[in-house]
């Protein structure tokens, strides 16, 4: 056995740079799964930490306006450990050339809350003795060059006030600044600001009131029954929400985001192992093929048919094990830069990054299981052979028929007759397992290329989709409360705009048999346009919007298990018990899962007489951003405005991270890619080594050769690119499936510039492939190359 | 040994030597080879293996080039030869046939032909003799549009014989030609071999079998990189009389 080690040691050598080649497929495979499972786990332990430190409250309950003392009420529930009850006021801040959304949240003046607690990173903490200090969070003071010290003029009614920055913090219940869970976070747009509660009561007349109550819970506290019996005891205020931990809108975010990270990880290297697999088959097979001579001598020399087994499978465990333990190597370094990039965004203040055992050993089994399972076939094929028959070569026996292919003889008459250019299509055909071989490995390259750049253009197209077909509208306009429509389209119609739709935006409870979501419907009228919608299923929604029905989004109902016809019970906090609507309309959305019903509908979810608004969507033209934003913030009842151009140039900037993971990405498959095609290529000159180095001798120069090679590559291409572009679409559809929730929905997508991108980077990647067994054509020691037994 | 050269001298071997080093250890493969070799002659290089015979083989048809001395072949002295120069001078003036018949197993035997045959009118006019005729020559021109895997070991190595003559080369170089062939198959093939060289081609034949080398008009013994004996062969054997 030991001589048959030093064999599989020795053809390990001769055949260096497929070997080579086949470890770093196992190596990228293994690095971004260690990666990015690697990132997954460390960030899951900084958001846990981060959380635990912070005190991030277990649940939050929301209502209109209740008296502070009814906090101690809530303190005395069983199961509640403390609660920090705010006054909490979204409003504007006047920054000069702009304005932008603030936050205003009431804390004690004396010490950090005890709940969200707030850390003070630079400056100082509040001080009873000096209410206009405020803190303010450091995400947004960075992004908007606020200074310890500075002025700040909040918003109050219309009217300013001003308020001086004392310190720089930042808060668990905003790492990932933003108000609900749909938003993007924008630091550029929105900012928080934690002053005294006395101030903030002040400030916007409202004594002695708390409209949050943030609550820790004891250890082992039924959450379900506290939450009911803190609603129950502010029931009379209200209740506008309660929120838990896990739909907590920055620890949602947070979470989301590693949980994409996570099935990043389960699918990007497992497609990457999966092409390493074929690879290695693909590689193992061609070895078994070609030492068949060899084979037979072992087993005539009396080695057992296990003996040869275990020779051809130690290929496999050693390109396994080198190639895991490389990977796991690359992947940690790779999973701390992940991390950290993502801390930075997440705006998480600790970071825990450990060596991770469990995905160090899962990643070498995994490896381990995936290179046997490539070279089990073939090294079983090995083992089965009958030594006289694999030992049988009979040089007057060529290995290859001939033929002349199909192509050749239907068109032939139309080709040069030149052999130069007949000799690359035979030799396309003249080995259908070769051809295949290639085929698939240029297949499974551009699967990875296909899959991993559709990441990109599927966000762009959601985004394009999103923005100029679904949200027509230029700004948006939230008001303080519930205004009658006429009111808040007079709010909104200042200089410049041409067009206002307004809405009533209601939190609810929307439950369908066992199923409940808590979720935004917008009240509108059917003749509003602010939103393009794409019916899937049912009326039209002008109808629906009439008629007093539904407009569902389709994912949302398909998860929800309901249809067109059937009815939902929806509960607002403005009245008692529910109410049933149809659902008439499933409409087409591609982010978030807004729900429509008409204005009378509307009427009845906030018991009201009249068609009240509280939001305006707005068209504008003849006036800049800047001047539709201050103008409308100057308008009576405005707390925010957002504006679409602001939030898409947001976007597109924090895409800044996820098109750097995608260019990672790129390059991992990319240089899988190379390796795959590099190993195919290489091989087939390999096998072929008499016959290119015969050409040779005759006298066929450089030029011709690498022409020659150059088209029989490219023909296989050709044959290649339309199953593998269709294939990588599909696994990038299967991957987004994945990712997809009822939030958003992304569709495999490639842009027509991409295809060109993807030709070009199949076109360079087989031009660079060609480069390796092109030296070693040309470098041939013809004279022994002349003499290969084949 | 010394050389004369005349008018008539195709190739010329001053002192030739090739060295290869393997490890620590260095093996002297043609050990100060000094050779003429007359146009039209034919001439067997016989040796037993490892003796040096198929390494001067080589360095005739430009696929190995002496570590010293100097070969000029056809009044081009190819000793300095760079690849790219190299490999137009095996097309222009060496037609090789091989062992193993190296034929390209995806081109009928005509296109075998054919393929050397456009290689030589790449660079200037096409040789005169048609591919075609070259195979009807060595008696296989029924299996011209025959793939190698449909011929047998002998008819290979015939269109092999037409494939060194496409080019219509100064020199025809033969490696063990019948070391793969039974003894009918072989001795057709060297009667190809011999009419080619009758008809004033010449041509250089590597064995180490001495009753094949009776063909020839003269032959060298060889061993240890070292010509140690020449035998002028006053009457050399009909192919069809060699017996081995």
């Amino acid at each position: 056995m030991k001589m048959l080690l030093l064999k599989t040691w020795r053809d390990m050598k001769a055949r260096k740079g497929q070997f080579i080649g086949l470890i770093i497929l196992v190596m990228l495979g293994i690095a971004i799964y260690s990666a990015f499972v690697g990132a997954a786990s460390d960030l899951q332990a900084s958001a846990d930490r981060s959380n635990e430190e912070f005190h991030l409250a277990d649940f939050e309950t929301r209502v209109m306006a209740a008296p502070t003392e009814v906090a101690g009420e809530i303190a005395d529930i069983d199961g509640v450990e403390t609660v920090q009850g705010r006054l909490i006021v979204d409003t504007g801040l006047d920054m000069g050339t702009d304005e932008v959304a603030i936050r205003v949240v009431g804390i004690p003046a004396d010490a950090s809350p005890a709940v969200d607690e707030v850390d003070v990173v630079e400056g100082s903490y509040l001080d009873s003795s000096r209410p206009k200090r405020v803190l303010a969070h450091n995400g947004f003071a960075e992004a908007r060059d606020v200074q310890v010290g500075d002025s700040l003029r909040v918003r109050v009614d219309g009217a300013t006030a001003d308020v001086e920055v004392g310190g720089l913090a930042q808060s668990a219940e905003y790492f990932f600044l933003r108000r609900v869970k749909d938003e993007m976070p924008n630091a550029e747009e929105f900012g928080v600001l934690w002053a005294p509660q006395e101030t903030v009561e002040e400030l916007f007349g409202q004594p002695d009131t708390y409209n949050s109550f943030a609550v820790l819970l004891e250890d082992g506290a039924d959450r379900d029954a506290v939450i009911d019996e803190v609603e129950s005891v502010l029931g009379e205020y209200y209740v506008l929400s309660s929120t838990t931990i896990e739909d907590q809108p920055s620890n949602f975010g947070i979470q989301e985001e590693i949980k994409q990270n996570r099935e990043m990880a389960g699918l990007m290297p497992f497609l990457i192992l999966a092409v390493s697999a074929m690879a290695l088959a693909i590689a193992m097979a061609r070895l078994v093929q070609s030492q068949r001579g060899e084979i037979g001598l072992s087993k005539a020399l009396g080695y057992t048919d296990r003996q040869v087994l275990m020779q051809y499978l130690t290929y496999s465990v050693v390109v396994a094990v080198v190639g895991s333990v490389l990977g796991i190597a690359l992947g940690q370094l790779s999973a701390y830069g992940i991390s950290e990039m993502y801390r930075t965004l997440l705006n998480l203040p600790i970071l825990e990054s450990s060596f991770h055992a469990e995905v160090a050993g899962g990643a070498v089994l995994l490896s381990v299981v995936v290179c046997l399972v490539a070279g089990i076939s073939p090294a079983v094929r090995s083992a089965r052979m009958a030594p006289a028959k694999a030992m049988h070569s009979d040089p007057n026996l060529s290995q290859t028929k001939g033929r002349i292919p199909i192509v050749e003889r239907l068109l032939g008459w139309a080709m040069p007759r030149t052999i130069a250019f007949r000799l690359p299509l035979r030799n396309v055909f003249r080995s259908r397992r070769r051809s295949v071989y290639t085929v698939l490995g240029t297949i499974f390259a551009l699967v990875l290329i296909v899959s991993t750049w559709a990441l990109n253009d599927s966000i762009g197209y959601l985004m394009a989709a999103q923005f100029e077909e679904i949200d027509l509208w230029g700004a948006a306009v939230t008001f303080d409360e519930n205004i009658p429509v006429s009111e808040a389209r007079a709010a909104a119609d200042v200089r410049g705009v041409t067009d206002v739709d307004t809405a009533l935006a209601t939190p609810v409870t929307l439950s369908a048999g066992d199923e409940e979501r808590e979720l935004i419907l917008s009240a509108i009228s059917p003749d509003a346009d602010f939103h393009g919608f794409e019916v899937e299923e049912g009326a039209e929604v002008e109808e629906t919007l009439r008629g007093g029905g539904l407009v569902l989004p389709g994912n949302l109902a398909r998860t929800l298990g309901v249809g067109v016809g059937d009815t939902v019970e929806v509960a607002s906090p403005y009245i008692d018990g529910t109410i049933d609507i149809e659902v008439e309309t499933l409409s087409k959305e591609m982010w978030g899962s807004p729900l429509f019903v008409g204005e009378e509908v509307g009427r009845r979810l906030v018991d009201s007489d009249q068609s009240l608004a509280n939001v305006a969507y707005v068209d504008y033209e003849g006036v800049t951003d800047d001047e539709i934003e201050k103008a409308l913030f100057a308008q009576p009842r405005v707390a925010d405005v957002r504006m679409k151009n602001a939030v898409v140039e947001m976007l597109e900037g924090s895409m800044g991270l996820f098109r750097a993971v995608v260019g990672l990405l790129f390059v991992f498959a990319f240089a899988v890619a190379f390796v795959v095609i590099y190993n195919t290529f290489t091989t087939n000159v390999i096998e072929r080594t008499r016959e290119i180095a015969t050409i040779q001798t005759i006298g066929e120069d450089r030029r011709h050769m690498a022409w020659m090679i150059t088209a029989e590559n490219l023909l296989l291409a050709v044959v290649s690119v339309p199953f593998g572009v269709l294939a990588g679409l599909w696994a990038a559809q299967q991957m987004f499936d994945e990712v997809s929730t009822e939030a958003y929905t992304l569709p495999a997508y490639i842009s027509p510039d991409s295809y060109w991108l993807i030709a070009g980077s199949v076109l360079a990647i087989l031009l660079l492939s060609e480069i390796p067994p092109l030296r070693r054509i040309f470098r041939m020691d013809l004279a022994e190359a002349t003499k290969v037994m084949e | 040994m010394s050389i004369t050269t005349t008018t008539d001298t195709l190739v010329t071997l001053e002192k030739v030597t090739k060295t290869y080093t393997m490890g620590e250890v260095v093996i002297n493969a043609l050990n100060g080879i000094d050779l003429a070799i007359k146009r039209g002659e034919f001439l067997a290089v016989l040796g037993p293996s490892g003796s040096g015979k198929t390494t001067l083989l080589n360095m005739l048809g430009g696929i190995d080039s002496p570590t010293s001395g100097r070969i000029v072949v056809d009044g081009e002295d190819i000793t300095n030869h760079k690849r790219k120069q190299l490999t137009y001078y095996r097309r222009e003036k060496v037609g090789f046939i091989f062992q193993f018949f190296n034929l390209i197993p995806t081109l009928t035997a005509v296109e075998n032909v054919r393929y050397a045959w456009e290689l030589a009118a790449r660079d200037g006019g096409a040789p005169n003799t048609r591919p075609e005729k070259l195979l009807e020559a060595v008696g296989i021109g029924d299996r011209a549009n025959h793939f190698p895997s449909q011929m047998s070991g002998g008819e290979q190595q015939r269109v092999a014989v037409a494939r060194a003559l496409a080019k219509d080369p100064v020199m025809i170089l033969g490696d063990e030609p019948t070391g793969n062939l039974d003894f009918r198959m072989g001795k057709l093939v060297l009667g190809s071999l011999k009419e080619l060289n009758d008809r004033g081609k010449t041509v250089v034949l590597v064995t180490h079998n001495s009753p094949i080398a009776a063909i020839a008009d003269r032959v060298l013994h060889i061993r240890d990189g070292v010509i140690f004996e020449e035998e002028i062969n006053e009457h050399p054997t009909p192919a069809d009389e060699i017996v081995w």
